[in-house]
Order: C-alpha cells, then structure tokens, then sequence
C-alpha cells in the first residue's frame, strides 16, 4: 500500500492551483473513494475540476496543459487538504505521480495521513509562495531538496519547513506500523495495567 | 494540580513516547465504517497480521446505504464496499451493526447512543467527524486508513499531542437559537483553519446548560475548525445520559467507573496554550453562502461586498459566488432553495428531530422543493415515531427516511443535481460535496424546516 522510500531530491514540473481550502472532496470526489483498493486513483484526482460533466477534459484545469499534465510538484493555496480524512486523497495524488506539495499550510489529518504515505508536504510563507506561483507559470522546474529543506529555481533559493522528525521519518523510510509493532511488549504491559484501572472498558455486551 | 482535561486523557492512554516526538496512544475502542476500512483489513492480512483486540472495534455501513425503501440498490461499488465490511467484520470477530437492524446508524449517532462512547476512553474512528466524541469527555479524533491499519494490528495510534485551546462560552441562547449556530459562529471568530493543531475544550455555563446532543453538535463541527479534537468535561449529564446503555459500564462497575469520569475535567489552575472567550447572548441564526467554513454569517446580514475582501483573495472570492449562482451583498434571507436536508452527524439526534418538527408542525413544505429528514439512527427514528414526529413531518410534504449519511456527502443516491441549492443541517458546503454542480448553505435543523416551507432562507425567528 504505502510506497516506503521517498527520494531526497525531487525535481519536476510544478502545477501550481492558486486557491485556499482546497478540501479533500475536491481532491478525490466522493464517487471515487467507493473502491476497496488504493490502486488507479490518479485518474480521478480532482475529478470534478479536471473533467467536464460530460467526462471531457476541462482544458482550463493546469494538470490537462500538455506543459504541466507530467507535473511532480503541486503548488497550492492556504490549508491544503482540509475536510474529510480520506487517505484516498493522498493515494490518489501519488498515483498520479505528485511527489511533493507546497503550500502556506496543511490541514491536519491531511498532513498525517500524507506523512505516512511518504509524500513531502513542504510548508513556505505566503510571500515564498506567490513568488513560486509566479515563477513556475510558465512550466520551469524546481528542485526540492528534503534533507537541506531547500526548494531551488534556476533564479532563486528558498527554505520550506517540515517538522525535523517528520524529515527524519521521511528518510528514514520507516513506517509507523512497523515502529508500532516493535513496541508489542510494551502495549501487552499498558494493556494489563489499563485492564485493572478500567476494567467495565474491556466488558462486552452488557444486556 | 494543573493538569487539563486533555494532559490527563493523554497521560491515561501513553504506552511510549516515539522518536518521532509523537505519542503511542492506547485506543479503547474503534469505531469502522465501510469506506474508510478496507485498505486497512486488507493490509492486515497482507503483513500477515491479527486483529490485538477484536471486542474493542464496531462496524457499520453507513455512508452510501440508501435511505429509501423505494431504491434499489444498483451501484456495484457501494454493494460491494458493504460486503467488504461485513466480510471483514465476520472473518475477525468484530461486530457489526446491520442495515435494519435497531443499532444501525451514523457512526456517530449510534456509539453514544449504544454506551460505547464513554469519558476518559480513546476512541478513534476513520472519520474527520470523531471529534463528536469528546462531548462525553473521551479523547476521540478522526483518522486515516494506515492508522486503522495499525489500530487493528496494535490496538494503538502515532499521534503528536495538540496544543491545549479552551474555549469559554458563556449567556443564554436566545430562542430557536441553537447549538448549531453557536458551533458556526465560533468558526467564524477563529476561522476555518483557526483550531489546527490545537484540542478545543468547551467550557463555561452554556455548556454546563446544554443537552449531550447540543454538545455534540459543537464537537462534531471542531473539525470545521480545523481541531482534530475537543472535549467537554463529563458532568450529572453525559452520565446519566449513559446510565443503562448497551455497552455502558454495567452495574458491577457503575460506581467505579463513574468515580473515574468524575475525575475528568481541567484543574482550576490548569494553563491552556490559548483561550477564547464567547458571549452567546446575542447570537443569532447562523448560514453560510459559499463554499467553505469561511463564508458564515447571521441570518440577517448580507454577502460581502468585492470592496470587503482582502485584494489577495478576491479572485476566490468571485469564484465561490458564482458557483453558489450569488450576488456580492446580496441578502443571504430569500435566497431560493430547492432542496432541504435534516440529517448527518451534526443534526440528526431526537433533540434535532424536534427542534424541526416545532417549526414545521401544521405547515407545508413549498411545493417547489424537495425536503427530506433522515434520522441518524434506528434508535432514533424509533423513537421520533413514538413521538409521532414522522407523521408531522410527513404530513408537511418532507420525506422520512431511513438512517444513514445521506445527502451530508451523497455517496448514496440522496444527492444534489448541478445548481440546486440545498439547506441542510450537514456540516461541509464544499464544492460538489452533496453532488457535483450542487450549492449547499448550512444551518441548524429549525433553520432547514423553515427555509423549507418558505421556499427560501429565512430567519426561523420570524416564522
């Protein structure tokens, strides 16, 4: 399910959707997340904005322009992701091929679930912002460099912020599952402990 | 002492501090729905993993079942989705709640009503709205589908801990005032990202004078907020609110368990990261007109004018008004609808249900829209009908449905065309969210039942 590497450059067209709140809905609409499978879900990311009602391409959207349809990068507006937890957000971004996303900020279960897929958030000011808007309007590349938390433009260079343990997750290529599981003996202990304080918790059905 | 009520859920539940800053939080009990689980189960059985404590986790479809007896089920994908669940829940000993049955409902309606939301416990669910919970003191927060994975398997979550926000409320509400609106005035003071990274708790004599179901209507909208949690200490009420409920702590526990609850609340000395204090004394009826949780106003004012926006975000701004088919500083009262929702886990409980019927009892519902209530569980629908609630509904010309999600999200087939403009007591007017093209302004149930039988967004105050 989860992709555990990330790369420590990534570079790429950069499709940039100048809009705050974009929520999860828009991200992957509602007739999408009914599947039981994370795989495919690229070609119904922002569905609704990238087809018209009658499934044509909506040639006004970025990501259906020749130039920036391969984009890796998204560059996005204020709260990013906000709305429903759905993690087919997420798994429809990567499938699609977005390996990082700029933006002023990430709502907050977005964030996570994004974490935990290995997909870069990298949070710049609203000022870096509007200069990256600007400049990859016309299809340049940017660079990202996630162990020097550097976004580079043949112009200028700029840092983003990412939580240093959430870089260091990001690196380190180590799931939360896999970091979960190796703390089995210590949940077993809390548990037996949690049993005796609470014990009506762990009572079934009472009739 | 100087502990809040969120140090002491966190300290009840830390099994480890992770490397990653983040806490290892025991879960108590896990809420599934079926569109947010199946990744997670079949990742299980790809790591070869086991369900640690299958008594701990109930399932339930709630998102895209019908509401109408009449509708045949013809989408493949939600059947299919249902089966998975169900399938999932059988094959690890977890219960499930079947369609029909007098348990079934929103995920959130039917865990407090079953006694399995509880104070003091974790409980999490693949669901932003989780935050729900914690109007009973329960340190509940929404989700993905890798952390249900590892629910599952380990029976705990990686989560950083939030800063602390209180959030003191204090006046009376005025008449057909609702929690609801107080819920939508508070996003509008702090903004709709102005909770992230913070856990709300509600304090003060407005919350101390409200039911459970109020309660819950202000948690369930934090996540509108922006916070993933919030809480309200357990007080007489959220107890006896859970005395003799399905899965509440039967009578060889009782006591223990209530002198436990009463340990839960913030000490006096207790600092919170950051404090806002709320006068509702002169709050009135509360909508939206766009397409975010930015766009709240009273039900007497106006949309904003283009001059009133800031110059950076105008752009967004004239988009938002034309797809709500709006006019900068148009009244937001008399603005036509087509479509009335009462229903999701915001506004869907008994107290809801009644608060609508008082407006609409005697009345029609204008013949040009299309209203419908949907109870958000059989629990209650049960005992709205006891009350005779269904026959004034409708005998007005609403529809009355089955429980379940509904038209919140329209994942079934109750669901907005392009353009149609929808009251609803939901919780999100996003873009598309209650079908693509469709325009959704939000407010409390009474709101809804009015603006149904007007045809038009009224003041429910003037009816």
């Amino acid at each position: 399910m989860k992709t555990k590497e990330i790369k420590k450059i990534i570079q790429g067209i950069t499709a940039s959707i100048d809009q705050d709140n974009i929520d999860t809905d828009m991200i992957i609409p509602k007739d999408y997340i009914k599947g039981v499978s994370s795989k495919k879900l690229g070609k119904h990311l922002f569905s609704y904005l990238r087809y018209n009602k009658n499934n044509t391409p909506n040639n006004d959207f970025v990501l259906n322009d020749p130039i920036f349809s391969q984009s890796k990068i998204l560059l996005c507006g204020r709260n990013f992701g906000c709305g429903s937890s759905r993690e087919h957000a997420v798994w429809s971004l990567k499938d699609y091929g977005i390996e990082a996303i700029i933006a002023p900020s990430f709502a907050e279960i977005f964030y996570q679930n994004s974490i935990r897929n290995f997909l870069l958030l990298a949070t710049v000011d609203q000022k870096t912002y509007k200069n990256l808007v600007t400049y990859v309007k016309s299809g340049q590349l940017l660079k990202i460099d996630i162990s020097k938390s550097l976004i580079i433009t043949n112009e200028f260079l700029t840092t983003f912020y990412l939580r240093e343990a959430d870089k260091e997750f990001l690196l380190n290529g180590e799931d939360e599952l896999t970091i979960a599981l190796k703390h089995k003996i210590h949940i077993k202990k809390f548990e037996d402990k949690h049993k005796k304080h609470y014990p009506w918790i762990f009572l079934e059905e009472i009739t | 002492m100087n502990k809040t009520l969120l140090d002491k859920l966190w300290e009840i539940h830390l099994v480890a501090e992770l490397d990653s800053g983040k806490s290892l939080l025991y879960v108590d009990k896990h809420l599934i729905h079926e569109v947010t689980s199946p990744l997670a189960f079949e990742g299980i059985k790809e790591n070869n993993l086991e369900v640690w404590n299958p008594s701990s986790h109930f399932s339930v479809a709630d998102h895209n079942v019908p509401t109408d007896n009449n509708i045949q089920v013809d989408d493949n994908e939600s059947i299919m989705q249902v089966e998975t669940l169900k399938r999932n829940s059988y094959c690890n000993n977890i219960k499930y709640f079947g369609v029909k049955t007098q348990e079934h409902g929103i995920v959130h309606v039917i865990s407090p009503e079953l006694g399995i939301t509880q104070p003091g416990i974790c409980i999490v669910c693949g669901d932003s709205h989780t935050s729900t919970h914690g109007a009973f003191g329960s340190l509940a927060f929404g989700i993905g589908t890798s952390d249900i994975e590892q629910v599952l398997a380990t029976q705990t979550v990686s989560i950083r801990k939030p800063k602390s926000m209180l959030v003191d409320i204090s006046g009376d509400l005025g008449s057909r005032v609702y929690a609801k609106d107080l819920a939508l005035y508070l996003i509008r003071e702090i903004g709709s990202s102005g909770g992230k990274g913070y856990a709300i708790e509600f304090q003060g004599n407005l919350i101390n004078s409200i039911s459970l179901e109020a309660r819950m209507t202000i948690c369930n909208m934090a996540i509108e907020a922006g916070a993933q949690i919030s809480l309200i200490a357990p007080d007489n009420k959220a107890i006896n609110y859970l005395k003799g409920r399905k899965y509440a702590p039967n009578s060889d526990y009782w006591e223990h368990a209530v002198n436990f609850w009463n340990t839960l609340y913030s000490d006096t000395n207790a600092v919170f990261d950051k404090t806002i204090k709320l006068d509702v004394e002169s709050l009135e009826p509360m909508t939206t007109w766009g397409t975010n949780l930015d766009s709240v106003v009273s039900i007497g004012e106006n949309i904003p004018k283009i001059n009133d926006i800031d110059k950076t975000t105008r752009e967004q701004f004239v988009h938002a008004v034309s797809y709500m088919g709006l006019q900068p500083g148009q009244k937001i009262k008399g603005i036509k609808i087509d479509k009335a929702f009462i229903g999701s886990c915001t506004n869907s409980r008994l107290e809801d249900l009644r608060e609508a019927a008082k407006i609409v009892v005697g009345k029609k519902v204008k013949k040009h829209v299309e209203a419908l209530v949907v109870p958000g569980s059989e629990y209650t629908k049960i005992m709205a009908e006891n009350e005779g609630l269904h026959h004034i509904f409708t005998d007005a010309g609403f529809s009355w449905r089955n429980p379940g999600c509904s038209m919140c999200l329209g994942m079934n087939s109750d669901r907005l065309q392009p353009g149609q403009r929808c009251a609803s007591s939901s919780n999100r007017n996003f873009e598309g969210r209650q079908g693509r093209g469709g325009r959704t302004h939000l407010m409390s149930p009474a709101m809804v039942a009015a603006a149904a039988i007007e045809g038009e967004i009224v003041d429910v105050r003037e009816l």
